[in-house]
């Protein structure tokens, strides 16, 4: 699932290819009364960095998982700066 | 799945929509190779056939084992999540699933073009099981074998698109579970590959690097990464 939106390529292309993957904990933290709601706030960030791929936005609501690709160190470094700064305003779903 | 004859014209739309090479144009009409479809409903979710002559069925048992081991975008009933396995190491900062000192496996057969049957994830689990590995008891395949890595049905013969295997052991017995993988390889009719799963050292080296390196395993670069943002609920969170 991690690499559902990868993009195929040698060894050395995929070097700068970073798939960032927000999900619940199934059984743990996928039914609490915000659970959507924070996980839709995640997938906002996500997609302000201007990811090269995204998860189509219609499936934000039905999936247990968020998922975007980044082609770009810096934009990979900030996406989870941002995450972190702002997640840790609120209880979060898993990131990995 | 199965094709409507009547209302299949034979062009062809089909064919390179199957993700297992299943379908094929004979005497004018596409035809599904029902020993060899997975049940992934690929060809039917697209809507690809103008004449909607593609239609899914029901399967009896234990034909019925393909399909959620094949569709991509069902979500397991088992694991809750799209996919064979299960989060694995995703959210082990919530979990705890992979202790310090314990390194988790996902080995997973076949890819879409290739597919697996479970006879071959069989001779896998079973080899795994006389290392005393432990399985995940979440992972979908986990459920179908007993203790000893032995199917518990007779679903030998199902083909699907892809199947995980999913275990844990000690570090220490690492290149002992490599090496028995490797010595199967030759056995297994499908593809495999072999994900490892470690927590990083406090200094940042990853206790399982230096280990593949001297088995002789080449690491790919798109290694997964928990950042450790996730928490556990506290009451307050409870509904």
């Amino acid at each position: 699932m991690t690499h559902t939106l990868h993009r195929m390529g040698s060894e050395d292309s995929l070097r700068n290819d970073f798939v960032v993957v927000a999900i619940y904990a199934h059984g743990i933290n996928d039914n609490l009364p915000d659970s959507r709601e924070k996980m839709l706030r995640i997938a906002e960030i996500l997609k302000s960095q201007k990811p090269v791929n995204i998860i189509d936005e219609f499936l934000w609501n039905l999936t247990p998982a968020i998922q975007a690709v980044y082609d770009d160190r810096n934009k990979l470094k900030e996406a989870p700066r941002l995450l972190k700064k702002r997640t840790l305003e609120y209880r979060s779903p898993s990131a990995a | 799945m199965i094709i409507d004859e009547d209302k299949c014209v034979g062009c062809g739309t089909c064919v390179p929509y199957c993700t297992v090479n299943a379908i094929s144009l004979i005497d004018g009409k596409a035809r599904i190779d029902p020993d060899e479809c997975v049940e992934c409903y690929t060809c039917y979710r697209l809507w690809v056939c103008p004449e909607g002559a593609i239609k899914p069925t029901e399967p009896d048992w234990p034909r019925a084992i393909r399909n959620p081991f094949s569709d991509v975008v069902g979500t397991h009933k088992v694991t809750g999540i799209p996919g064979r396995g299960t989060e694995e190491m995703k959210t082990n900062d919530i979990t705890g699933r992979y202790g310090p000192g314990e390194v988790g496996f996902c080995v997973e057969l076949g890819r879409p073009g290739v597919g697996a049957r479970f006879r071959d994830a069989e001779k896998i689990s079973v080899l795994l099981a006389e290392k005393g590995v432990e399985f995940e008891e979440q992972n979908p395949y986990t459920a179908l074998i007993d203790r000893d890595g032995r199917l518990r049905f007779d679903i030998g013969e199902e083909r699907v698109l892809s199947c995980l295997i999913e275990f844990k052991t000690g570090v220490e017995k690492v290149p002992e579970i490599l090496r028995a993988l490797k010595s199967v390889e030759s056995e297994v009719q499908t593809v495999f590959t072999v994900g490892v799963i470690s927590r990083v050292n406090p200094d940042g080296t990853i206790p399982v690097l230096p280990i593949l390196e001297r088995e002789g395993f080449s690491v790919r670069p798109n290694a997964k990464i928990n950042l450790g943002l996730g928490r556990k609920p506290s009451k307050e969170d409870e509904p």
